[in-house]
């Protein structure tokens, strides 16, 4: 039985989920886009607002979540991920006439799905949270009503992350054969037990199913395959939201299993995760070169990004001290992360907004600079947040990352690090300059895009710099609820 | 806040020139130069509230009241962050000397840059404003941050407004910079962590970073992630690949600003952080660094001689001339550091001259070959006349800044290591050549009858003799800016010895 | 007696598993993978999980199987197709899964019939399982609606697009 505490802590969750039912209905009776897009942001907004005042100490709902700082705050930014993602989708989908509502209820059930994910403390919460936001993800990815591309994405995306699924499954289930528990924090005591024992072998090849099969959705290397064409296929918004929600909530995720089930005192994880990391940033960042697809050099260089980020993991095995500091700064990475790639893909949205087509190519942007230059700027920003420019917020997430690695000694991953950010500019810088050239017409276009879509992204440029300049409040706070 | 605000002023100024530019056409470079006008007026008013005795005490490290001006504002304590500006002679002299070439910046962009010239304003002023935070910062992440930032207008100079190859080139810059960037940021997070052990707590300030005196292979390699990065700046062999590059391509006044103040910035690091940082390490590492220099005097010079191109030519003649401050940095005693210094100061001028010389040909001939040159004395006097005098003065005639400043270094080296005397000395012989070369080259020969000309304007003529009454105030009564040098190098010296 | 039956029951599910894949006709295959099934099925019961047991026979073996096999047996309409189906009488085709299927038939029998226990383990009733779902797991099965939900009206977009799309070319 549920006691009142846990219900109330559980709040978030139940407005999207009568949020859900509420859409669906609305949908039934009458369809209208406006109508869903601001039901579906009441929906979010009540649920944010839902989260306020609850104790940042954090309470246990059944085995399965856990309702505390981190996850709370994950939630809060997934929320808000998700409501510049409708407000962007809503002008996008404007532009594409067809049935659309059903867009915003699958954009709330992933949003669901993504909060029970960096909520779960255990793999049954984790696998569900998973498959609801993966599911909801395939429809979202096939949406748009015409064009082969995101068909094609989505089918491809159904079946290697359906096999990524199956595989997390199977190193789960040989690791409830080796311990007997499904929750993490009772798997750090049987996997000290185990260590003393006997041969970890069994925990080791588990291990290395659960890591692959979570190394499929962050797409590092060398899972990585499909995510350049998703991201292509999928629809501009829902690139987006697949970068950032998305695999933020699975680093989250993979945050929580890997530190309170202590898997970093295996040195062969460790080994593993360094070649992963290291094999990331070289080829994230070596196949973002030549591309000329914008959002496949986002895919790419996501990419890279998670690769920066296992560094945190990394540094956990090798530095037992540092785990409160590296959960701090993958949280500080992940939001300059998620901030910086919404502001980015919402460029792209607001852009493919104007026209029936993707506007996607890298050619698509030249001379955005002068035609418009709030927007260019902003995304400008972004791209230097990307490649870690001081001043914005991306600098100091790689800033976190060199501390932690300078903590941790490990010099063969920081020397990666610089070596793939080096590269990294290249691509970023590329698309910069582009924006910059001179057009050879200039077409002046009629100003398509919704004051909120804009504001938006202004909005975003704002926090990644701001979070840039003077990231001493969001560091406290981190580090006083972590 | 005073030091804060000269980075201030040059921020909003860049904001506004792009706003006046919308508002109205070509105002923008107006806008520019009263922002740099205001800056030195600033700077003139702060300079007078300090008190003279201060200008001939030796700063210390330690005690802020020994130096010029000092500012520490508290920014990110969770990693011992702070706000921290700083000014002692040797920057003072450097800001003043970006404060006159900003305004050389400003005059070539003049006539030359003919589109979006309120963002290329902007972008004038966002540089200089990175340099001067880059000389004022004492704090290593502050120091780090305008480091890196002063990139990104940089880039946009050369990008936008940059001649034919000019992406390549902005992106070679860029990559080169920021990737040695990088090595000094994990040299410098290395350094904090390891002196926080002895110090208790992390700190970024210079000054609590001087006390501890790293040893053994950390400090070398810590030591190694500084002078990278500052001697791809210097730039000194063999990172230099960068220069000629981002030289040629750049609009006029990316050149001005390049060769006369960001080139500065390595050497200032050099000198301001990697040798004291790292006494130790720096003595042992010595002989290599001042190979390096010699290195790229002489390589420098023998590539310049090899160029047909104005500006490659002068830019590799850069990479010779900041070879000297290379060797003049690592060679560490009085005489030397004062050549480097003063090579510093003098070659920014010469060689921004230079630049602008290399700006107005192309703009009046459309070609920067040597080949298609010749006879333009004749077409334009005033040119060639003022193009003689920056000629001769960079190739160290008497009377200039360059001959005080590489005779000085060579005194010095000659007192540490002779023999690396020697082979720098080579430099100034091959130095006579390519610079004769350039002159007759593009100014001497049989004019083209059908070729009219426009000669310099007024308002280029007075930055031109502005220049010229520098470079010879320099050459013939150094003693002003040595003295306003000397504390520093006096302290310098005394704290750490090679 | 027990760990006969369950490594028996293990290896008749691996082999037939294995021949499910390896058939290149894809009625066959079903019928191996039906009796991998069952095979599973009967290892579950033997573990002590006998309401696991059902649910495998009932949902994969019983609702989804049955709907695959429709599906194949209305693509192979026409004469072509009856000549083909007569062909799967053949007894080569049926022999080893009724060999199978029965050896299945006899542990499920043996098993029934034993004395001193069905299980080596604990047992968990159906009434376990439940109190479970709907205790400590309550969260699991409403997520699991909300999964169903997202599957359900993705399908159904999608579905609706290729269906008006096939519409659409044949007017």
């Amino acid at each position: 039985m549920m006691t009142p505490t846990e219900l109330y802590a559980l709040a978030p969750f139940i407005w999207l989920s009568v949020g859900v039912i509420v859409l669906m209905l609305q949908i039934a009776f009458s369809r209208s886009l406006n109508g869903a897009c601001w039901v579906t942001n009441l929906t979010l907004l009540v649920a944010l607002y839902s989260m306020v005042g609850h104790d940042p100490a954090g309470i246990q709902v059944t085995p399965l979540m856990r309702i505390d700082a981190l996850g709370l705050m994950f939630c809060a930014v997934i929320i808000c991920g998700s409501v510049v993602t409708s407000l962007l989708a809503r002008d996008y989908l404007k532009q594409r006439p067809a049935e659309n509502e059903e867009f915003f209820l699958l954009l709330l059930l992933a949003t669901l799905g993504a909060c029970v994910l960096v909520c779960a403390t255990h793999v049954a919460s984790l696998l569900l949270g998973l498959e609801l936001l993966g599911v909801a993800l395939y429809g979202l990815i096939a949406y748009p009503e015409k064009g082969e591309r995101s068909l094609e994405a989505a089918i491809k995306y159904l079946v290697l992350s359906g096999a990524a699924s199956a595989t997390l499954l199977f190193g789960f289930a040989l690791l409830y054969a080796a311990t007997g528990t499904m929750d993490f924090a009772i798997l750090a005591d049987k996997l000290d037990t185990i260590q003393v024992n006997s041969n970890p072998i069994i925990v080791l090849t588990a291990a290395a199913f659960i890591l692959s099969g979570l190394a499929f959705k962050l797409s590092v290397a060398p899972f990585h395959m499909w995510t350049p064409d998703v991201y292509e296929g999928a629809p501009a918004p829902i690139t987006g939201f697949l970068a950032t929600v998305s695999k933020g909530a699975v680093f989250v995720v993979l945050l929580r299993w890997f530190i309170d089930g202590q898997l970093y005192e295996f040195r062969g994880i460790i080994l593993g995760l360094s070649a992963v990391a290291i094999a990331s940033m070289l080829v994230g960042n070596l196949l973002a070169l030549r591309q000329d697809n914008i959002k496949r050099i986002l895919a790419y260089s996501s990419i890279a990004q998670f690769g920066y980020l296992l560094v945190v993991l990394i540094a956990c095995g090798t530095l037992t001290e540092s785990i409160p500091l590296a959960r701090e700064a993958a949280s500080y990475y992940l939001l300059a992360y998620i901030i910086t790639t919404l502001g980015a893909t919402g460029l792209l949205t607001l852009l493919s907004s104007e026209s029936a087509r993707e506007r996607d190519h890298i050619g698509d942007i030249v001379g955005l600079f002068w035609r418009r230059p709030l927007l260019s700027l902003g995304f400008t920003v972004a791209m230097l947040s990307l490649a870690g420019i001081p001043l914005t917020a991306g600098f100091i997430g790689k800033f976190y990352i060199f501390k932690i690695g300078a903590d941790a000694e490990l010099w063969a991953l920081m020397s990666a690090v610089i070596v793939g950010s080096g590269l990294g500019i290249f691509y970023y810088l590329r698309l910069v300059f582009n924006m910059t050239k001179n057009p050879r017409q200039v077409h002046a276009l009629p100003q398509q895009t919704s004051l909120e879509g804009r504001s938006v992204l202004l909005l975003l440029t704002l926090l990644i710099l701001a979070l840039g300049v003077y990231p001493q409040p969001l560091m406290d706070y981190l580090s006083a609820i972590l | 806040m005073e030091l804060a605000n000269l980075i201030v002023i040059f921020l909003f100024g860049g904001l506004l020139a792009w706003l006046a530019e919308m508002m109205m056409e070509n105002s923008a470079r107006w806008v520019s130069l009263l922002t740099i006008a205001l800056c030195s007026a600033y700077l003139w008013r702060l300079v007078g509230h300090i008190p003279a005795e201060l200008f001939h005490i030796n700063p210390v490290a330690n005690q802020a009241g020994t130096w010029l001006m000092h500012h520490q504002m508290n920014w990110i304590p969770r990693f011992g962050v702070s706000f921290e500006l700083a000014m002692d002679g040797l920057s003072l002299l450097l800001i003043v000397l970006t404060l006159f070439l900003g305004v050389v910046a400003v005059v070539s962009s003049w006539a030359e840059v003919d589109h979006h010239r309120g963002f290329f304003q902007a972008n004038l002023l966002w540089t200089l404003a990175g340099v001067i935070g880059v000389f004022l910062a004492l704090d290593l992440f502050l120091f780090f941050l305008f480091w890196e930032v002063m990139l990104v207008p940089m880039y946009l100079l050369i990008a936008i407004w940059g001649h034919e190859g000019k992406a390549h080139a902005a992106m070679k810059f860029f990559i080169f910079t920021q990737v040695s960037g990088l090595l000094m940021l994990l040299a410098i997070i290395v350094l904090v962590v390891l002196s926080a052990e002895t110090l208790g707590r992390y700190s970024f300030s210079y000054f609590d970073l001087l006390q501890n005196d790293l040893s053994g292979g950390v400090a070398t390699m810590v030591m190694l992630g500084f002078f990278v990065a500052f001697t791809v700046k210097l730039p000194g062999v063999p990172f230099h690949t960068w220069l000629p590059d981002a030289h040629t391509q750049a609009p006029t006044a990316g050149s001005v600003l390049l060769a006369g103040i960001l080139l500065k910035t390595g050497a200032y690091g050099l000198l301001r952080f990697t040798v004291p940082l790292f006494p130790e390490a720096a003595l042992q590492f010595a002989p290599i660094a001042m190979g390096l220099g010699a290195a790229g005097v002489v390589y420098g010079a023998v590539l310049a001689f090899g160029q047909s191109d104005f500006k490659r030519l002068v830019a590799y003649s850069s990479v010779s001339h900041m070879g000297f401050v290379l060797l003049g940095i690592f060679a560490w005693n009085h005489l030397a550091i004062q050549g480097a210094v003063m090579q510093m100061v003098a070659h920014g001028l010469s060689t921004a001259a230079l630049f602008m010389i290399a700006g107005a040909l192309q703009q009046r001939l459309h070609t920067r070959d040597l080949g298609a040159m010749g006879g333009l004395w004749h077409n334009m006097p005033r040119m060639g006349a003022l193009a003689l005098f920056f000629i001769v003065a960079s190739l160290g005639l008497p009377g200039m800044g360059n001959f005080v400043a590489e005779f000085l270094i060579l005194v010095g080296l000659f007192q540490s290591m002779p023999w690396m005397a020697v082979v720098a000395a080579l430099g100034l012989i091959t130095g006579a050549i390519y610079s004769l070369r350039l002159m007759q080259e593009a100014f001497q020969g049989k004019p083209d009858a059908h070729r009219t000309l426009p000669d310099f304007g007024p308002l280029e003529m007075t930055v031109m003799i502005a220049m010229v009454i520098g470079l010879l105030w320099l050459g013939l009564y150094p003693q002003p800016v040595l003295d306003l040098a000397q504390p520093v190098i006096n302290s310098l010296t005394a704290e750490v010895q090679l | 007696m027990i760990p006969f039956l369950f490594y028996m029951a293990a290896a008749i599910a691996l082999v037939s598993t294995v021949l499910a894949l390896t058939r290149s006709n894809a009625a066959h295959a079903l019928i191996y993978l039906i009796i991998s099934l069952l095979a599973v099925a009967v290892v579950f019961f033997l573990l002590g999980a006998p309401f696991a047991a059902a649910l495998e026979i009932v949902i994969y073996a019983g609702a989804i199987m049955v709907l695959f096999v429709f599906v194949i047996m209305m693509l192979n309409l026409g004469e072509e197709g009856d000549q083909r189906e007569r062909g799967w009488l053949e007894p080569g085709v049926w022999i080893v899964p009724a060999i199978l299927a029965a050896a299945l038939m006899i542990e499920t029998v043996a098993v029934i019939s034993m004395t001193e226990g069905m299980t080596s383990g604990e047992m968990v009733s159906a009434k376990a399982v439940g109190i479970k779902l709907f205790g400590p797991y309550v969260l699991a099965v409403e997520i699991a609606s909300m999964l169903l939900l997202a599957g359900l009206v993705g399908a159904y977009h999608v579905g609706r697009r290729l269906s008006e799309r096939r519409r659409g070319g044949i007017s």
